[in-house]
This record gives structure tokens, sequence and C-alpha cells, in this order.
């Protein structure tokens, strides 16, 4: 096995579940969240040469992973989540699905920002680096997701400020 | 506040991701699939590289008996590798644009249409297409030759898309959309005109079977070059900083924005642009920036099917006035598997290149001061 095979395959063991995941949450079908997030590491795998130095592999990964899951869902109908989301009464009383919703639905570089900021952990800079804009631009897209987010916060907020 | 609020989204998000449970799956179908899509990659540009070769020997060994005493007046060999300007075919001062399709090369700008036979470097038909002028564009597709004819026409129009027929060499089509049309691409089974604008501009879709307008598309402002590629329609803004559209064909919606200066080509599974400094490799899933590859005044870039193509544009003599010195425009090379420069460039003596398009030997470059279609290849 070659070093960067190696490598690779660490970051894969590593980094394949939060991808997945985060595939999942985006489509709501496993299958498609798989195959998404198998042909996300499979294209970095191919340009690991480019890639493999650079802190923000996993992001760049997790970014691919979306897109393919985008232009998978032009061909295929959107499905519906209901079946498939796994039932967890205390995170629907938390509304992190709502928050997933929410993700969804912002403009599309505005959830990438919100992916590679929040789940995958990345700095701002190391965001804009991923995004190929600058690090106002990024800044930009974050502050206006968290605008809209933070509105679907507003009621639990308000009953901490009643606790 | 701020703080409160990222800690909140980053917790619910996390507590959402625990309980999805990840299956688990090897690493080796992945690496199988990478190494499939290299060799993917490598075979398409092999082929091209193929049809290149039998395209250029074909005919040398078909004139052999014919021609040895003219192969004798080629001119000294040249370095292998190294870039030389092969030919250069006058046309007319004004020349806008340059496309390569049915064995021949095509430049517009100059009231009309040029068609240029590669194996001679003559021209072999000039076709009247009234409307064409400084913002014509062409290019080749669908069967056909396309020029955008912005200018006011004798029956008292404006802004139509012209097919010219490559078999006949006559105007068989002109299809009215209005405006100053300008930049235009084919793929996906349609003809894509940009109509730039100061507020939304507009990208049109013809449909070539029907001669008809079946789409209208309202993009960022000030839409320019189009190009299709790696599933897209990608057209770029380049005078609101650096965006670029990406356009669905299958629905004609505008699906996404990059934050990119341009997107000029298409080529070894990314998209290829300039900025003017460098030649930027995009990666089209992330609209990430792969490689930024250092070139002083990149003007535009071809994609050849294995190699990447850079038009410099002149130095000017005056830092903000554009007096260009002759022999300070180029064109440089890039090799994508690893994103340098090769080579040597060479220099061109065109004041204003200002269009290039590649065939299976080299690129074409069309300056409009002069009216000079430069044919540059790899000489050696």
């Amino acid at each position: 096995m070659s070093p960067d095979e190696a490598d690779f395959r660490q970051v894969y063991e590593q980094a394949f579940p939060v991808v997945y995941r985060v595939a999942y949450r985006f489509s709501g079908r496993r299958e498609a969240a798989e195959d998404a997030a198998q042909e996300a590491f499979a294209r970095a795998f191919e340009r690991w040469g480019r890639l493999r130095a650079e802190p923000w592999v996993v992001g760049w990964i997790v970014t691919t992973a979306l897109n393919i899951l985008r232009r998978g869902a032009r061909r295929v109908p959107e499905p519906s989540r209901e079946g498939e989301e796994p039932r967890s009464p205390a995170t629907d009383v938390e509304g992190a699905l709502d928050l997933w919703r929410a993700i969804r639905e912002l403009p599309r570089r505005q959830a990438q920002a919100v992916v590679l900021y929040y789940v995958v952990d990345l700095p701002v800079a190391q965001v804009a680096e991923v995004m190929g804009c600058r690090e106002g631009t990024a800044k930009a897209h974050l502050d206006r997701a968290r605008d809209r987010l933070a509105r679907l916060l507003e009621p639990s907020e308000a009953r901490w400020e009643e606790g | 506040m701020t703080m409160r609020v990222d800690e909140e989204i980053r917790s619910r998000l996390e507590r959402s991701l625990e309980i999805v449970e990840a299956p688990s799956t090897r690493v080796e179908p992945v690496v199988r699939r990478a190494r499939s899509l290299r060799r993917r990659h490598r075979a398409a540009a092999l082929m091209v590289a193929a049809v290149g070769i039998v395209a250029l020997v074909v005919p040398l060994v078909l004139l052999w008996p014919l021609g040895r005493d003219e192969v004798a007046d080629v001119g000294p060999a040249t370095e292998p590798g190294r870039l030389v300007v092969a030919a250069r075919v006058p046309i007319a001062p004004g020349i806008t644009d340059v496309a390569t399709g049915f064995g021949s090369v095509w430049v517009t700008g100059n009231n009309g249409v040029t068609r240029v036979d590669p194996g001679s470097d003559t021209v072999i038909a000039h076709i009247p297409v009234p409307g064409t002028g400084d913002y014509s564009g062409i290019a080749v597709g669908e069967g056909s030759v396309w020029v955008t004819a912005p200018e006011l026409r004798p029956d008292g129009s404006r802004g139509n898309l012209v097919r010219i027929d490559p078999d006949t060499n006559e105007v068989a089509a002109t299809i009215h959309i209005g405006g100053p049309i300008q930049y235009l691409a084919v793929g996906s089974g349609s003809v894509w005109v940009t109509l730039p604008d100061a507020g939304t501009s507009t990208v049109f879709r013809v449909d070539p079977g029907s001669d008809r307008v079946i789409g209208s598309i309202p993009v960022a402002e000030a839409s320019g070059p189009v190009v299709i590629g790696e599933g897209s329609v990608w057209v770029t803004h380049p005078w609101v900083g650096g965006i670029v559209t990406e356009i669905d064909p299958t629905t004609g919606q505008v699906v996404d924005t990059l934050d990119v200066a341009s997107v000029q080509a298409v080529g070894d599974g990314s998209l290829w642009g300039s900025t003017g400094e460098s030649v930027l490799r995009i990666d089209p899933d992330s609209g990430s920036v792969l490689a930024t590859i250092p070139i002083p005044r990149a003007q535009t870039v071809a994609f050849d099917g294995s190699t990447v193509w850079v038009l410099v544009s002149p130095r000017s003599s005056d830092p903000e006035l554009f007096y260009p010195i002759a022999g300070t425009a180029g064109v440089v090379r890039i090799d994508p598997a690893t994103d340098r420069v090769l080579g040597e460039p060479v220099a061109l003596e065109d004041l204003q290149p200002i269009a290039m398009a590649a065939d299976d030997r080299g690129v074409w470059v069309a300056d409009y001061y002069d009216g000079i279609l430069s044919r540059v290849e790899v000489g050696g």
C-alpha cells in the first residue's frame, strides 16, 4: 500500500461517518447518502496529491458529497423524509430536525458555509478556502445564515429567559 | 449573543447527527472507484491525443509524394515541445471571435463569418452576415455554425442569432432575440445566448431543431462568456467582481453562483478560468479553487482535450490607458496533470488578441486590431 493510500484510508475511517450523516440529513435517504459519501471520497482520492495536505480536506469531501446529492436530486424526485427519519422524541422536541430543514432551505452557499463552520468545525478562513471565496464573503454567508437559523431558536431562547 | 447562537446551533446539529447510525463501509470500493475515475480521465485524454495524431499523420502520409519539395521550405527544426506561431492568416481588422469545427476555423466580427481551411491556412469562404460587429460571438455545434448579430440590420432589426449551414456556407436561419446579445455556446441540445444588462441579464435558450427561443433565464447583471460542461451551463459575469452563474440545462434553472472570477473552459474534470493575474482550476462540484497558477496578464483559457492553453494579453506602455506593446502578448500551455506551465510561452505580435479556440493541432488566436488569425502549435 502506498503512503498516499495509507493516508487516505486513515482520513476515510475517521471522516466517513460525519460525511455520511450530513449527507443523510440533507437527502433523508440512506442509500443516496451512502452513495454520495463514497463518491465524494473517491473523487478526493483521485485528487489526493493536491488535497492531502490541506487542513480543510474533510470540508471539501462534505461539500462534494452535498453537491453530488444536489445534482442527483435533479434527476430523482424528492423523497418523503417521513418514512426513513430516525424518530427520537428528545431531538424532535429540541428542534434539531427543524434546524436541518431550515439549513436545506437556505441558499446553497449559505448552507455550505453552515455545514463547514458548525459541523466540520473549520475556522472561517478555511471555510473560505473550501468555498473558493474571500474570507469576508464566507463570513457574510455565515452571518446571513445565522440570522435565519437564529429565528428558529427564538422560542427556546424565550423559554430560557422565562426560566 | 452571536456566540450563544453559535453554541446552540453547533450543539443541536451535533446531537442530531449522533443519532444517525453510519453504515460500516470498506474503503476498497472507494479506492477502486477513484482508480477507475483516473483511468477514465486518462483514456479520454489519450483518445483525444490519438485523434489528433491520426488527423495530423494521415494527411501527411497521403500528401508525401506530392509535397516533398514544399516540406523542405517549412523552416528550421524547432526545439521539441516549444510553441511556435505556425501560420498567420490575414482576415480583416475588427474580428472579434473564433471557433473550430467541421474541419474548419470560423471567425466573425468583420460584417460576417470567414471560414479558414486549417490544412492550407487560407480563407476558403466569406459569408456576409448583416448585424455582426464589434460584439459578435461565434460557436459551433448541433450541425451548424452560430453567430450573434447584435447590430442594426437593413431590415431594421437588432439582436439576431444567425445559423450558418457548413455544407453550403450560407445563412440557414435568422432568429430574432432582440437587444445587444453577445456571447453564446452550443451544448446540451441547445444554443445558449447571453444578453448583458446593467440590471438583471438574461440567458436565452434556443432550440436548434426549430430555430425558436424556448426559454429565457434571468441571471445576475452583466452576463458575459458562457461555456458548457460537467453537466451545467456556466455564465461568467466579468464586470461584477467575479461571479459565475451555474444553470442546470435539464431544467433551465439557475442552481448556483460561484465566487470565482471566470469560467472559460471545461476539461480534465475541472472548470478553468483566469483572473488577469493567474489561471484558476475550479472544482465543478464544490466550486472551490483547486489550483491557482500564476500567469501575469492571463486573459482567456481553452482546453484541447489534453492541455490547457492560455492567451496572455500584451503589456501596456501606460499604466492608466491601454497602449499595447507589440511582441508582449503570448500563448502558454498548462499540463492539467501537474497544474504547471509547460515549456516556454510563444510571443505574439498581436496588439489586441481578443479570442482563442483550440483544435486538434493547437490553438487559433484572433487579433482585433490587425485582423490576423494566428495558428499556434507545438513545434519540433
